[in-house]
Order: C-alpha cells, then structure tokens, then sequence
C-alpha cells in the first residue's frame, strides 16, 4: 500500500514539473524583471565574435554596470555559426532578448515581422549628425523607421605584405590607382612566383559559406553585377547576369591556377604561416594582422582592383536593435541607455582597439590616428566617404541569399559549371521571395 | 465489458509520466510534421501571410527535385557501406574479446570509448585529422606505412572522397556500440553447443559460421536493423565536416530537412521531407525484418 502511494506521488511531482516547466518561459512576457537589489535587469544578446571582441565587451558591459545604479545588464554571448537559428526560435518561442545584435541586412527580416522596436524617437540630433550616413542608412526599414545603429561601419580590402610585394616586384595600387584586371593577374603570377608563396591570394574559405555574401560582393560589382536586386524583389538578372558570371569565371580560374587554395582549411595563410601575400578579409583582422607575432608593420591595405566599374568594397557590419520583448518588458527607456551607452564616445573608441572596425561616429573617428591620413586604416574611411561601397541587399530573404550564394561559390571552386550554380541559387531565391511573399509594402 | 483490474489500474498510473513524455515529445510533433505537410508554413509567418492549405503540392515538389535525389543517393550509400562494415567489424571485435583473459576488460573499454564521445567532438577532431595538406595527421602516417607511396589526400574536401571521410569516421565512432550489444549476444551461447561441435570435428572457422552466427541471428537483426536506421539520420558529422558539400556530395536526407527547414525556413516543405523519410525509413525496416526472419 505504501508503495503504491509513493509511486503515485511521484508520478504526480513528475507530471506538475513538466507542466511547470512548460509554462515558465511565457511568464516573462508580462512584467519588468526586475533583480534582487531592485535594479531594472535587461538582457542583451550578442554574437560571440574573435577574442578581442569579446574582451572588449565583456569589460563595456561591467563598466556600465558598475557605473549606474537602476539598470543590470547581463549579456550572453552566442557562437557565430548558429546564432541567426537561435534568434529565430527565440522569436518562435517568444524569448527574445531586450536588446541584440544583428548583421545589417538581418535587420530587414526581423522588422518585417514585428520582432524589432523602432528607436528613432530616441535619436538625439546630436548623435544622429554625428553617426556615418551609412550607419543610419543601414538601419533604416522601407518603413522609414531607424530599427538598428551600428557601433562601427566594416572596412573590407586587400591586406598585403607589403615585403613580398616589394620583393616580387609588384606596383603596391592606392584609390586613385588601382589595378586593373591585367595588373591583377600580373601581380598574382609575380607574387606566386616567390620561394615562400604557395597561393598568392588567401581568400578565407575556411569561414565556409556564409562569408560570400559580403567579401565577394565588391568583387561582382565591380565587374558590373549584383547579388540580387531590390526593387525587382529578384535575383534573376542580377545574379546570373553576365557580369556576375564574369565574376565567378575569374574565382574558378584563380583556384585552378593555384592563386587561392581551393581546399583551405586553414586561417593563417596570411599573417601565420605566410604563404600568402594577400588576404581578402576585414577590419577584424587588424589586430591580428599588426601584431609582432603577425606582420607588424609589413601589414598594409591596398584597393581592391578595378574590374570595369570601378573599385568597390564590402559595407555594412553587425548593429544593435532593441526587439519587441522590450517593450513588452517595458524596458524601452532603460534598453535605450545601454544603447546610448555603446555608442558613447569612449566605447567608441575602445571597439577600434579590438575589432579594427570604423567606429560610426565622425568625432570619434577624427580622434584615431590610424584613420587619419597616411595612417595605416585610412583606406577604409577614403572608401566609405567616396561611395565607393556596395551595399549587401537589404531584404528579408537576405539569410537564402547568403546561403546559396555561398554555397554556389563553394561549388564553382571545386569546378562546378558557373551558369549552372548561379541559375541554381537564383531559382532558390526567387522561390523564397514567391514561398514568402517579400514583394515589399 | 471487460473490467479493467486492479493491477491494470495501476499500470496505467504509472506509465503516465512516461507515456506523457512519449506524447508531448514524440506523438504531438510527428502529428504536426504530418499536418503542416500539407500546409505552406513558413518557421516565421509573414505579418500578410495566412496558414493556408496546399494539397500534395509540397510533396510534388519534393519527389522532382533532384537534391532529394541526390540526398536520397548518399544515404543510401552511406547505408550500404557503413551497415555491412560496422556490423562485421563489431562482430569481430566482439568475438575477440569474448575471452575469459586478463586484458579484455581493457580493451573492452578502449574499443568503446568513441562512443561516448558526442558526435560534434567527433567530427571536429576528425575535421583536424582530415587535414587535406601534406601535413595533415592521417596523410603523413599513410605516407609513412607506405614508405611514400601514398600522396596526400584531400579527404572531405574533394567530391570523391567526401563520404568516405564521413564513413571513416562513422564507423570509428559507432564500431563498439554495436560490438557491446554483440557480446551480449554471444555470451548468451551455452558453451555445450561448442564442445558438441568440437567433438564432431569442427575447427574455430566452422564452429564461428555453424554455432555463432546463428545463434547470434536476433541479435545480429537488432544490429542491421539499428544501424540502419541510423545511417538515413546521418546529420551531425555533415553539418560540422562538410556543410553538405563538396558539390553536394555528402548532403543528406536529414541535412536537407534541416536547411528547408531552419535556414530557408520552410517548415511546411520540410515537413512533407520529414514524413517521405520516416516512409522510407519504416519501410527498409520492415523489408530488412521480412528477409531476416525468412533465412
């Protein structure tokens, strides 16, 4: 008898925790939480990043902590490769944090669904002035409305050895004089030429597929194409274009001629092991590119080359929103804080020290002697302040661009057939628009 | 009416956590994947799109598009490979080790010990063994066993030799999970039925095919039949090794239902892969348990 009742009562414990656990999450829909010693908590999320990055905001966020005392804010910092799944089943789950980060082209799909608050009412004049135009551009929906403000703007070039080019007898280009496709190819063969180079070009396709979208683009531009056009709401005529073909021919051609690694698994082609003397990477790098261990100060950036129509370069980079869980939570004004917070002068100024990124306000920018003309970054301001960036497509379907895009790239490096891969990618992105419904408001 | 006993009364009780589990984790997605099938759901509706109902036309798409085909190929490739070679491998190890000697407990252990590794350390370790250069780990031992006569491979980077890389370490990984299950089999063998053969004459070979395996026949059928089903799950070393590629090579059934489903987010298409899977799935079981039991 008294087993029965044992058994029965466990059962019963077992079934309440279940449903119990079932039912915490949609709790925190209603109220402001509020932590022990009575300060308003806002939860922050944000992609994991390099190292440094996480250094950096890991002290930002102790900082303002330790410096107010309505506000606690905790941020849980997420890895890179599955963080747009995780923000999506949050925001199936009704989970979303008050405030996170997006890459700039995420931000369109989110605010097409409701999952983003608008911040404009919380500009001041006085930062808006002051933030880079595209950093306002970026964040601004069809709706007119600002849902996202970056603390940086990216800067994406060639970074160079400037020993081996100097060694392999290459011209080293600036904005004003690029290379042209020729002087491309030349300097390639020179630099494949050298002892110590095994592929001249180092193109990153250890970080798979996802990096197409943005370090490829300026390349398809300037040959005269697109990834996809926004007005049309299709792909098909921009990204099989002949230009875009054009493009990827030429990625196809660089592997087979050994110029980039068609299999490369490793990271340090470039500043570690240096059997390369190029790299198509970012602003992140910088740190690591100008270290002792790296290339000191044998790291310089030069110019994409001019491939018909001008030179182009990547623009746009992750940027904070504040979601809907924030004004459910009503915590608008406090999540607002933390925004002006992080994009204060001084966090300004410490994002550069660990990511290299343009810090997206002009007064901060003025301050950093990198910047500054003839200072090592100063090619990545002369770009942005040219026009001569080539903005990704702002659009929900942005994620199956990114997909196919690089998985695409992926193939046509391995030697699959260009048109087809194009036609494949461009078949799979018009039918999402179609599935979806994204022909714009 | 029958009158449900008192015994029976309480079983039920019992069972209700269990079967409450079964249902909320099992029965009610399956029903959803089922229904949402026939549906155009997207994993994040659109504020202008409604649910609406769609007929066949999400399986339509998927018995003609030719990255079904082509997942449905790797895995089967995938299957009739790894099952009949993990399976025999196991049945090896196990048998070795199915000795009364000091040392078996080790390596017992030893020929276990992938398995509790979780898959995604797995494949990031075996990511860095694959090393396609000269210097990669397995190519320079292969070049050495071989005094240099074998080049350095490029593993799960070439279309050709992808899948062999995902089946390598596969069967490294799941090898002693069948292998325990097989000497659990095999230490239930009486060991009259041995000496009888031995006393008829029969050396180690024949006393393995005439006393062994057939004795070891519903174990063995457990062990294909598993291992099967696992082999059209594979997911977790193509998401990590390959990301599908190269060319496509090495995506799977699973991989695909995964990138319908959460990439692109279209839940209703990936529903309709979800439900042609587990179709498929059920049915090589079956077949597989209709031919094992007819021997």
């Amino acid at each position: 008898m008294l087993k029965r009742i044992i058994a029965v009562l466990i059962s019963t414990m077992m079934i309440f925790s279940l449903v119990a656990c079932g039912s915490g999450s949609n709790e925190q829909g209603a109220s402001t939480e509020v932590n022990e010693e009575g300060k308003v908590v806002v939860n922050m999320w944000r992609h994991e990043g390099t190292p440094k990055e996480s250094e950096y905001y890991n002290q930002l966020v102790e900082d303002f902590n330790s410096s107010q005392d309505s506000i606690e804010l905790k941020v849980t910092s997420l890895p890179d490769a599955t963080y747009m799944e995780q923000v999506n089943a949050a925001i199936l789950s009704n989970d979303l944090p008050d405030l996170l980060d997006l890459d700039g082209p995420q931000m369109a799909g989110f605010a097409n669904v409701g999952a983003l608050t608008p911040i404009d009412s919380f500009i001041s004049d006085t930062l808006k002035n002051d933030l880079l135009p595209s950093i306002i551009d970026q964040g601004t929906y069809e709706d007119g409305h600002i849902y996202a403000l970056g603390q940086f703007e990216s800067g994406l070039s060639f970074w160079a050895n400037k020993s081996l080019l100097e060694e392999a007898g290459v011209r080293i280009p600036t904005l004003d004089s690029p290379w042209d496709t020729a002087e491309f190819y030349e300097s390639l063969d020179k630099l494949k030429a050298l002892d110590s180079v095994q592929y001249p070009l180092d193109i990153k396709l250890n970080y798979g597929t996802g990096y197409w979208i943005y370090s490829y683009l300026p390349f398809v531009a300037s040959f005269g194409g697109d990834y996809f056009d926004s007005t049309d709401f299709s792909a098909n005529g921009a990204l099989n274009s002949d230009a875009s073909i054009k493009a990827f021919e030429m990625v196809q051609e660089m592997a087979e001629k050994g110029y980039i690694n068609g299999n490369q698994s490793t990271d340090d082609d470039f500043y570690g092991s240096k059997i390369s003397a190029l790299s198509l990477v970012g602003h992140w790098m910088y740190p690591t590119h100008t270290s002792e261990e790296g290339l000191g100060e044998d790291a310089i950036l030069i110019p994409f080359p001019d491939f018909g129509k001008g030179v182009k370069t990547g623009s746009g980079s992750w940027a904070w929103s504040m979601t809907s869980a924030a004004k459910e939570h009503n915590v608008e004004d406090e999540v607002w804080t933390v925004l002006e917070y992080l994009l204060s002068e001084s966090a300004l100024a410490g994002i550069f020290e660990a990511n290299g990124a343009i810090p997206s306000r002009v007064s901060v920018l003025d301050q950093i002697p990198e910047f500054q003309e003839n200072g090592i970054l100063y090619l990545y301001r002369e770009q942005l302040e040219k026009g001569h960036a080539k903005v990704r497509p702002v659009t929900p379907v942005f994620g199956v661009i990114q997909s196919e895009v690089g998985e695409a790239a992926m193939n046509i490096i391995k030697g699959s057939d260009v048109l087809e891969e194009l036609n494949k990618a461009v078949e799979e992105i018009d039918q999402t628009v179609e599935d979806n419904g994204y022909h714009g408001k | 009416m029958k009158h449900i006993t008192k015994q029976e009364k309480e079983a039920w009780i019992l069972s209700a956590p269990a079967i409450l589990i079964l249902i909320l984790f099992l029965v009610i997605p399956f029903v959803s994947a089922f229904m949402f099938s026939f549906t155009n759901r997207m994993l994040i509706m659109g504020p202008d799109m409604d649910l609406k109902f769609i007929g066949f036309s999400n399986y339509g798409k998927l018995l003609t598009d030719p990255e079904f085909y082509n997942a449905l190929k790797n895995n089967f490739v995938f299957a009739i490979v790894v099952v009949p070679v993990q399976t025999s491998l196991a049945l090896l190890l196990a048998v070795l080790i199915n000795h009364k000697m000091k040392g078996m407990n080790f390596f017992r252990t030893i020929f276990f010990s992938p398995v509790v590794i979780t898959m995604v350390v797995v494949a990031t370790i075996w990511a860095l063994l694959f090393n396609p250069t000269a210097s990669g780990y397995l190519n320079v031992m292969l070049s050495k066993m071989s005094f240099g006569l074998i080049k350095p491979l490029s593993w799960h980077h070439s279309a050709d030799s992808s899948m062999l890389s995902i089946i390598i370490l596969s069967i490294w990984q799941g090898v002693g999970f069948q292998m325990i299950i097989i000497l659990a089999g095999l230490q239930y063998i009486p060991k009259e039925l041995y000496e009888a053969a031995k006393i008829d004459g029969a050396n180690k070979i024949e006393q393995f095919f005439y006393v062994t395996i057939p004795n070891l026949k519903n174990t063995l059928m457990f062990v294909i039949i598993t291992t099967t089903i696992f082999a059209f799950k594979l997911f977790t070393q193509v998401m990590i090794l390959t990301e599908g590629g190269p060319q496509g090579s090495t995506k799977t059934l699973v991989f695909l239902l995964y990138k319908e489903g959460f990439t692109k987010m279209k839940v209703g298409y990936a529903s309709a892969i979800a439900v042609v899977f587990f179709v498929i799935v059920l049915g090589i079981s079956l077949i597989q348990r209709k031919i094992m039991k007819e021997d």
